[in-house]
């Protein structure tokens, strides 16, 4: 009995090793479609419909590689990005993945990306300087390139000159005593309630308190205190009449922030500063409402360059692929001229440097304006940080803070102490 | 005429063949899944599978997310076994006297058993509420609010919770281990004008010492188990406090660091396995003399 127990033990043994290290041999073999394409796999969360469109057309016209959509918003959102790491880990990676709302730092830190870098260097008629620059050092980290995308939305606060005067950026300090020492007659942020103005203000800007190189966190810092002060005095009316001085009532102003056009509100004294999403389009449209007194100041960062980029759809291939040509067939499918060019329609900027400075060339604005946009873009470093983790555990802890029951100060220290340990976990 | 060899054998062939589903079940869903996690923690990813020996144990000791995670599971299991023993422990000697109304007793201290934990929780996170009743009493006595579920004192909530739903069923186990104690032993005892906490250590102690095992290995499992309380009062990321083993095994499967947390579980079993050896010596030590 005891000997057949071992030998049932030790087979149990042989199987499991022998198992674990099949990954190689099951990922040489890749599918093919019936027409004898090639199957490359591509792992997101809801396409738009202009990327399906783009599959499709790459379907239709590369004759060696298909690519296959393995959407896992279907098994709902915290299911499939479970689903979606089980495949991963388990050896069943997809070769291609779309990374936007997603950290980047899941899968570079376990060398799961691959460096999309030489493939570009390498390609006949791409490199590193067919981008527009400010936006291939957003898509960048540590020097490599670990996805790319077709094109970018520009975020940031913006407000008049005549308020703002020529302040190119600013850090919260600085956005904080603008606050209380500009007079305004509603409420300073247009159409944003408090926990808005907080989810703008560290969304956008999470970088500056959380380190993920060295794993450390500050925001129990005075700047974040500040931030969270700036989210709370700043959303409500203050007791006199109306100016922002800080010190709001709490709270019930926070449900009932009647919409008002930003370009109205910032014009007439209502308001102070608004969230723009801005392309080029939307760009000389909000240039023109304000009749060219329009500053672009962005989200308050230490290093004061607070426009940020955002990606709508961002892609990135597995080191794991077998078909690394076919993946970057695709991927380069997203830098064509013409498909750069429709990009420009799309409320988006292109990434394309030449298809950028011909869409500015071309377009009906003056050149102040343009060159207002230019610089717009030209400051642009950094991408947004989508870190649900992050995000949701200052949503959970500001919360209390703006319905009064804790302090900024307990509140900064509880949102501190529980990313301290999220990015230990991870370091 | 069968030999004895060969009815034994016979038997024993048909006792495996019973016995071989189960045996299976068992390969299946927990060792072979046990040696993957052992290939796993001694492997850098699961992609590369390159093998870094104890390069994963290291990151892991040296990870200051696993040291606190580590520091709380052990601070609880050393609060809350021990409590939760003895208490129960004390709950059926009391019992035991057969005082008025011990049948209600026994339902009331059961009772906890039969609630979800979801409701449990629910009535605990209004209960410590920086507006619950409990800070509205301490109020009443002159001592300020405490927030009982994002500070240091949350661990006291979870104890008290653990202990709450816990010492009914150990109590019960207890009982039925001492109506099982030899009557004639302790009349002897009462006989000899044996004092009753000499009685209670020459002679219970004894009967009681597997039951005592068994008891502080079942509230040992369920101290690890207290994590799913935990994790719906305060989600993945609890106050530091309150930072579990499970939290951290959790958290790093959803950030796709399996070798982090196979390398965790395999450490955990080998102190788990440590912690149950001893207690068998123990036991064998103490009980001696029962057989």
């Amino acid at each position: 009995m005891k000997r057949l127990i071992a030998s049932i033990l030790a087979l149990a043994m042989s199987l499991s090793f022998a198992a674990c290290g099949n990954n190689e041999q099951e990922k040489t073999t890749s599918t093919k479609t019936e027409s004898g394409k090639t199957n490359l796999t591509l792992a997101c969360f809801k396409l738009s419909p202009n990327i399906e469109e783009r599959i499709t057309t790459f379907n239709n016209t590369n004759e060696d590689y298909f690519i296959e959509i393995l959407d896992y918003s279907q098994y709902g959102n915290e299911e499939g990005r479970t689903k979606l790491n089980t495949d991963i880990m388990s050896g069943n990676t997809p070769d291609l993945i779309d990374l936007s709302k997603r950290p980047l730092e899941i899968y570079t830190n376990k060398g799961l990306l691959e460096d999309l870098s030489p493939y570009l260097e390498n390609d006949e008629n791409l490199s590193k300087d067919s981008f527009v620059e400010s936006l291939y050092t957003a898509l960048s980290k540590d020097g490599k390139l670990y996805r790319i995308t077709p094109s970018v939305i520009a975020i940031s606060l913006y407000g008049t000159q005549t308020a703002l005067g020529n302040i190119k950026g600013w850090n919260v300090e600085e956005a904080k005593d603008f606050l209380i020492n500009t007079e305004v007659n509603g409420l300073p942020f247009a159409n944003m309630p408090s926990t808005q103005i907080l989810q703008s203000l560290t969304m956008y800007s999470l970088g500056n308190y959380v380190d993920r190189e060295n794993g450390t966190v500050n925001f129990d810092s005075e700047e974040f205190i500040s931030l969270l002060e700036i989210a709370k005095d700043f959303s409500t009316l203050s007791k006199d009449n109306g100016n922002a001085s800080g010190s709001g009532e709490s709270d019930s102003s926070e449900q009932n922030v009647e919409y008002v056009e930003p370009h109205i509100a910032l014009q007439n004294g209502d308001s102070l500063l608004a969230t723009g999403y801005l392309d080029l389009s939307s760009f000389a449209r909000t240039y023109k409402n304000f009749n060219g007194d329009l500053n672009v100041v962005g989200f308050p960062t230490e290093d004061k360059r607070g426009v940020i980029a955002d990606y709508r759809f961002s892609i990135g291939m597995f080191t794991d692929s077998q078909n690394k040509d076919g993946c970057w067939q695709f991927i380069r499918s997203f830098l064509d001229e013409d498909y750069q060019k429709s990009q420009t329609h799309s409320g988006e900027i292109p990434v394309l440097k030449s298809v950028f400075d011909e869409t500015l060339a071309t377009f009906d604005g003056s050149d102040e304006m343009k060159k207002k946009y230019t610089d717009m873009v030209g400051s642009i470093t950094k991408s947004a940080d989508f870190d649900d983790s992050v995000m949701g555990m200052i949503t959970e802890e500001a919360s209390e803070y703006l319905d009064g029951d804790i302090s900024a100060k307990d509140a900064a220290k509880a949102i501190q102490s529980k990313a301290s340990i999220y990015l230990a976990e991870n370091k | 005429m069968m030999t004895e060899n060969r009815y034994f054998q016979i038997k024993s062939n048909k006792t495996i063949l019973f016995l071989l589903p189960s045996l299976i079940g068992v390969l299946v869903f927990f060792i072979l899944p046990f040696f993957v996690i052992v290939y796993y923690s001694f492997i850098n990813n699961t992609i590369q599978n390159e093998f870094v020996l104890f390069d994963n144990f290291k990151a892991l000791i040296t990870n200051s997310a696993f040291q606190m995670a580590t520091k709380n599971t052990l601070r609880f299991s050393v609060v809350a076994v021990p409590l939760s023993v003895l208490l129960a422990l004390g709950l059926a000697l009391l019992m035991e006297q057969k005082i008025k109304g011990t049948s209600k007793l026994r339902t009331c201290f059961l009772s906890p058993l039969m609630v979800p934990v979801a409701s449990v929780i629910l009535i605990w996170q209004i209960l410590f509420h920086q507006s619950g009743q409990v800070n509205e009493t301490l109020a009443f006595f002159g001592i300020s609010a405490l927030d009982w579920l994002q500070s240091e004192y949350s661990i006291f909530v979870v104890v008290l919770l653990f202990l709450w739903r816990n010492l009914g069923y150990n109590m019960i186990l207890f009982m039925s281990a001492l109506n099982c104690i030899p009557k004639d032993l302790l009349e002897v005892a009462k006989i000899e004008r044996t004092g009753k906490l000499r009685t209670f250590f020459r002679v219970k102690l004894v009967f009681l010492s597997p039951t005592l095992l068994f008891v502080t290995l079942l509230s040992l499992i369920n101290s690890f188990k207290v994590y799913r309380e935990v994790h719906l009062l305060s989600g993945d990321y609890p106050h530091e406090s309150l930072y579990m083993i499970q939290h951290f095994m959790n958290n790093t499967f959803r950030s796709l660091d399996y070798q982090k947390l196979a390398s965790a579980a395999v450490l955990m079993a080998l102190v788990l396995t440590a912690v149950i050896l001893t207690m068998f010596v123990l036991e064998n030590h103490f009980g001696k003399d029962l057989e």
